[in-house]
């Protein structure tokens, strides 16, 4: 198989692959997926430092389990899930170790600081409340609203009917709108 | 996004464009490397154990791992339940098994739920005590715990 026809691979078929011994097939999961997975934990909170670490764990924990992996959502839905449990474990420690003050303050040079003196909807704002969000409602506005996923998609990674799903959505909108408005 | 009140919609833009600058800092490459050579290194070895000849089997250190933890819940029970009956007359150390449960697969998690049901326990000063983590234990110390319980078998104890 050349290099064209394993750009293209899906998931699946990479999956099967890696399953069968195949490591390149795993790094091209890696490559194919890590960015995502990266935007999805910072825009949640995590700090820019610990990024790396933390797709690097989520890929080993993913690939340790992908034999019981059932192809019920997509492999990046599962990733992402994955991700998230992870980080929601790493901050609970971080907080324990009183490290957490160094997560939302620190100076961040890709930050606005004319937007930050603004009133209502700011970034940071925005971040600080959708980390207030309940945890079902904050997962499925990031996996709809950031990473642009299906509801029937969410629905199948979180464990939950799809109209479950759009429930969490609307009210994680809802509650967004009244606190910041 | 058209979900999205505008002002949220932007704000969310602003806030995704900052996570996709913090996420450029991972390298992909280096990423997958990494975690090529922890799927190397922290899997589980292949070796297997062959036993003594008359056994007639041979286990990976894994099912060792865990037919032996199940033993040991079973003798645990067996421990307490032996404490409650005579009213607390004896000390016994009690060994716990902290294996991690949620590691497991579902075929394993049934594996040590059907051992622990066929395992006929015996309570025994001759069952060695165990503390600490069963994935830490030496093949030496599975194989003793093994032959304990084997030997109590043949001798024909019951609880």
């Amino acid at each position: 198989m050349g290099a064209a026809a394993t750009s293209v691979a899906p998931d699946g078929e990479l999956i099967a692959r890696y399953l069968g011994g195949d490591e390149s097939a795993a790094a091209e999961l890696v490559r194919r997926h890590a960015a995502a997975l990266a935007r999805y934990m910072a825009v949640r909170g995590a700090p820019e430092e610990e990024l790396e670490d933390l797709a690097q764990d989520t890929f080993f924990k993913a690939f340790r389990a992908v034999g019981s992996y059932r192809g019920g959502a997509s492999f990046r839905t599962w990733l992402l899930t994955i991700g998230g449990n992870l980080l929601k474990d790493r901050q609970r420690l971080w907080k324990k170790r009183a490290t957490v003050a160094l997560l939302p303050d620190v100076p961040d040079s890709s930050r606005d600081p004319a937007g930050e003196a603004e009133a209502g909807w700011t970034a940071d704002r925005l971040e600080q409340e959708v980390g207030r969000l309940p945890r079902l409602q904050r997962e499925v506005f990031l996996l709809r609203a950031q990473q642009g996923l299906e509801y029937g998609e969410i629905a199948a990674g979180l464990g939950v009917s799809e109209g479950s799903a759009r429930v969490h959505f609307h009210r994680a909108v809802r509650r967004l709108k009244e606190r910041v408005e | 996004m058209s979900e999205l009140p505008e002002e949220l919609e932007r704000a969310l833009g602003k806030l995704d464009a900052r996570a996709a600058s913090r996420a450029r800092r991972v390298d992909p490459e280096r990423v997958a490397a990494r975690v090529l050579e922890r799927l190397r290194t922290e899997r589980e070895p292949a070796r297997r154990l062959v036993f003594p000849a008359g056994l007639g089997f041979s286990l990976s250190p894994r099912w060792v791992a865990l037919a032996a933890a199940a033993t040991v819940v079973v003798v645990a029970g067996g421990i307490a339940t032996g404490v409650l009956r005579r009213g607390g007359g004896r000390s016994v150390a009690v060994p716990v098994v902290a294996a991690a449960l949620d590691s497991l697969s579902r075929q394993e998690l049934e594996t040590v739920l059907s051992a622990a049901g066929e395992v006929r326990a015996v309570v025994t000063d001759s069952v060695p005590v165990v503390t600490g983590a069963w994935d830490e234990l030496s093949e030496e110390q599975l194989r003793a715990v093994l032959q304990a319980v084997r030997q109590d078998e043949v001798g024909g104890g019951s609880l």
